[in-house]
């Protein structure tokens, strides 16, 4: 099993929704994209490729620029087949709904061929074997392998194979990680005797970012690597299978073996030395920018419709405070991460809209933020002494004036406090859009952290770049406040 | 004809039974005091003569149209009588001069610039046309209560309610406030005014109500009720007034 397969981190909810949406986009009849052709003639076509591009030397971002063996791999059977390809970099969480949903024709993300996987995808022939290993300090010559680990501390990556591994020696005491070069972190820092993971990865990350760890003893598993295919893909899976076969055949497939995996590869290539500030700079900026971006455009489309839905709760008519409450209730109390999945994967197929990736990302942090909006502007409107809107009514206005020049205006000014935490709480959530591929601060951090194998040097770095990006909404709030109170 | 007619007015608020059977008679250019005390039901007298409540039973006409619960038509209510609350409820986020002028602009459509004409005017009547760009929180009590009054004169009312307008003043500044409106009565606005301030009701009320658990115990000139009270209920309560 590759050591990603099970790395979902959202809740129960959100995994019983993947559930529901797994079944709901296999359900016969959907209206799911026709596959590029169905007579296995694909010259000219547009193969479009999923990958989740933190996973050297497989997949990479490496100055803007996608590498990697699946990459190049992925361009080879596209050359074969006479067909361009198209590169899509999403979160590994949120590639198989995406594929199944029609947003894309492969998956190649070093994806092991599982039996649990194949009864849902569909896989080409196996293209890499790979297998967990041990990984040990330098200077720590007592780790020789698995058994040498028993009575000691490894580190994994959490649910993944390496479990499995570890369960059959109980006397080893395991410590789960979120990602891997965490784990190594540790292990590099003296907490841990081993780290069990995936074996081309580890060499990776030892090679290019932790030069005091080894890889030791021998390959614990064996895993096939595997292109996935929606399984109904026949035509294209007969292509790809013989786009491999010929590619083994004309010596392509071994010489890019060779350059990624070959020992005069793994010799020559020098690791990279120290972490290139410049480049990481402008890429955090451009994720920056985009967590900006799409923080203010939900805040500025959130703000009226969440005053909007707060002032329906007030509304006379049943029906239209109490949609208004339920829309609350249902954005508020559900994860916003099943909120972006649902926008994005379940959407396109429930109404036959599709929606660009960043489209749903604003939609789905817009809708959310107003559900919080709408109480924040409730409470403020409460908080407004009634003899206001008695004085207003006494003078002859309508509700709507009365709201409109004497409520509004006073709510707004005690709202400002919290809306600001809102708009705050708003930009940092706006990471789980990741999900849907968009590469924003987090991502950014994320795909900078495995490239680099430096996650201490990037992480801290990412946190930075949030307040730079939280300093300007804070001032301006700030700023706002002052001129209000200005006037009292 | 009578400005403002009530009859058999019943006031309820869940069980308690806050106006029980009120008849009351206002003509134009009459000044109405209502005494009695905390929880007779004064208030709510003069909040359902303003149209801020709907009675329970009974009728309240004024200016010769009912009082019900149709929102076009409490409107055009509010338009024509004009309430002065304890509280004062300036608009914290205006200045005075906004204050006056908002709902002559908002609800009567004025212009800009005739409105603040107005408002002017007003601010001056009440003796604060040199406040016209502060806001309230600027203004001591008086000067806020004042405010309140030229707010709701700019709506050019028929009736003018007060609702204990001097309760809540510190009481060197009760004088400003009361002094306003004996000017108001003298240029002949009809009146119903709730207040403790006996002097007020001597010097300025055409009559005086004393009201008790929810009906009119007595009624007469300020001479008849204040100084010559024939009611039991009356007398104590006046009695106590004067111990304070």
């Amino acid at each position: 099993m590759h050591p990603r397969f099970l790395r979902f981190r959202p809740s129960v909810a959100g995994l019983a929704f993947l559930g529901l949406l797994w079944g709901l986009v296999l359900a016969p009849g959907c209206g799911r994209k026709e596959a590029p052709s169905a007579t296995g003639d694909f010259r000219g076509r547009t193969l479009r490729i999923g990958t989740d591009a933190t996973y050297p030397p497989f997949e990479s971002v490496h100055d803007g620029e996608l590498v990697g063996f699946d990459v190049e791999l992925g361009n080879l059977v596209g050359e074969e087949l006479g067909a361009r390809v198209e590169w899509t970099n999403t979160s590994f969480d949120g590639v198989f709904p995406a594929l199944l949903a029609g947003k894309f024709d492969l998956v190649m993300s070093a994806v092991t061929i599982t039996p649990e996987r194949q009864e849902r995808l569909a896989f080409s022939d196996p293209y890499y074997t790979a297998g967990q290993r041990v990984a040990a300090r330098q200077d720590d010559l007592s780790i020789t392998g698995i058994e040498s680990l028993r009575g000691k501390v490894a580190g994994i990556q959490i649910n993944t194979t390496a479990a499995l591994v570890l369960q059959k020696l109980p006397d080893v005491q395991v410590r789960q990680y979120p990602s891997i070069d965490l784990a190594l972190q540790d292990l590099l820092n003296g907490n841990l005797a081993g780290v069990v993971g995936d074996s081309p990865t580890l060499r990776y990350f030892i090679h290019h970012g932790f030069q005091g760890l080894r890889t030791t003893g021998d390959l614990l598993t064996e895993e096939h690597y595997g292109i996935v295919m929606r399984p109904d893909d026949v035509a294209l899976r007969t292509a790809v299978n013989g786009a491999l076969k010929r590619l083994r055949d004309s010596g392509r497939f071994a010489a890019l073996e060779e350059k990624y995996f070959g020992a005069a590869a793994q010799q020559a290539r020098p690791a990279l030395s120290g972490v290139p500030w410049g480049s990481v700079a402008r890429r955090l900026l451009r994720g920056m920018a985009l967590t900006l971006g799409l923080t203010v455009l939900a805040l500025l489309a959130g703000l009226p419709l969440g005053l909007g839905v707060a002032l329906g709760r007030r509304a006379k008519p049943k029906v239209v405070s109490w949609l208004c409450g339920a829309y609350v209730e249902v954005l508020r109390g559900t994860p916003l991460l099943v909120q972006i999945i649902f926008i994005y994967y379940a959407l396109p197929q429930l109404l036959g809209v599709d929606l660009a990736p960043f489209l749903a990302a604003v939609l789905a942090l817009t809708l959310n933020s107003a559900a919080y909006v709408a109480e924040i502007f409730r409470a403020g409107i409460a908080s407004v002494d009634p003899g206001q809107a008695e004085a207003a009514r006494a003078l002859g206005m309508s509700s709507a004036q009365a709201m409109r020049f004497v409520i509004l205006p006073q709510a707004v000014r005690n709202v400002l406090p919290p809306l600001t935490n809102e708009g705050i709480a708003l930009l940092k959530d706006s990471s789980l859009v990741s999900i849907i591929g968009m590469a924003e601060l987090t991502r950014s951090g994320q795909e900078l952290a495995s490239q680099l194998a430096a996650p201490l040097a990037i992480w801290p770095l990412v946190a930075v770049f949030y307040l730079l990006a939280t300093l300007p909404l804070t001032r301006l709030a700030a700023a706002l406040e002052r001129r209000l109170q200005n006037q009292r | 004809m009578a400005l403002v007619e009530v009859r058999n007015l019943h006031k309820r608020f869940g069980a308690v039974d806050v106006l029980r059977g009120v008849d009351l008679t206002v003509q134009p250019g009459e000044v109405v005091v209502f005494v009695g005390p905390s929880g007779c039901g004064k208030s709510t007298l003069l909040r359902c003569l303003c149209g801020l409540e709907l009675p329970s039973e009974g009728e309240v006409m004024v200016g010769g149209v009912p009082v019900r619960d149709d929102a076009v038509a409490l409107q055009a209510l509010h338009r024509r009588v004009g309430m002065v609350f304890q509280r004062f409820h300036l608009f914290p986020h205006l200045s005075a001069l906004q204050n006056v002028t908002l709902a002559p602009r908002k609800v009567l459509g004025m212009p800009d610039a005739e409105a603040e004409a107005l408002g002017r005017r007003m601010l001056s009547m009440v003796h604060l046309g040199d406040r016209a760009d502060a806001f309230p929180a600027q203004l001591s009590g008086g000067q806020q209560q004042r405010v309140a009054i030229a707010r709701a004169l700019a709506m050019k009312p028929e009736l003018m309610l007060f609702d204990e307008p001097t309760s809540a003043l510190d009481p060197e500044l009760v004088g400003e406030v009361l002094e306003v409106m004996r000017e108001l009565a003298r240029e002949g606005m009809t009146m119903c005014v709730v207040t403790h301030e006996m002097g007020f009701a001597a010097d300025v009320a055409h009559r005086v109500l004393f009201l008790d658990g929810g009906r009119v115990v007595e009624e007469g000139t300020p001479q008849q009720v204040l100084r010559e009270p024939k009611q039991p209920r009356t007398r104590e309560f006046l009695s106590r007034l004067l111990q304070r």
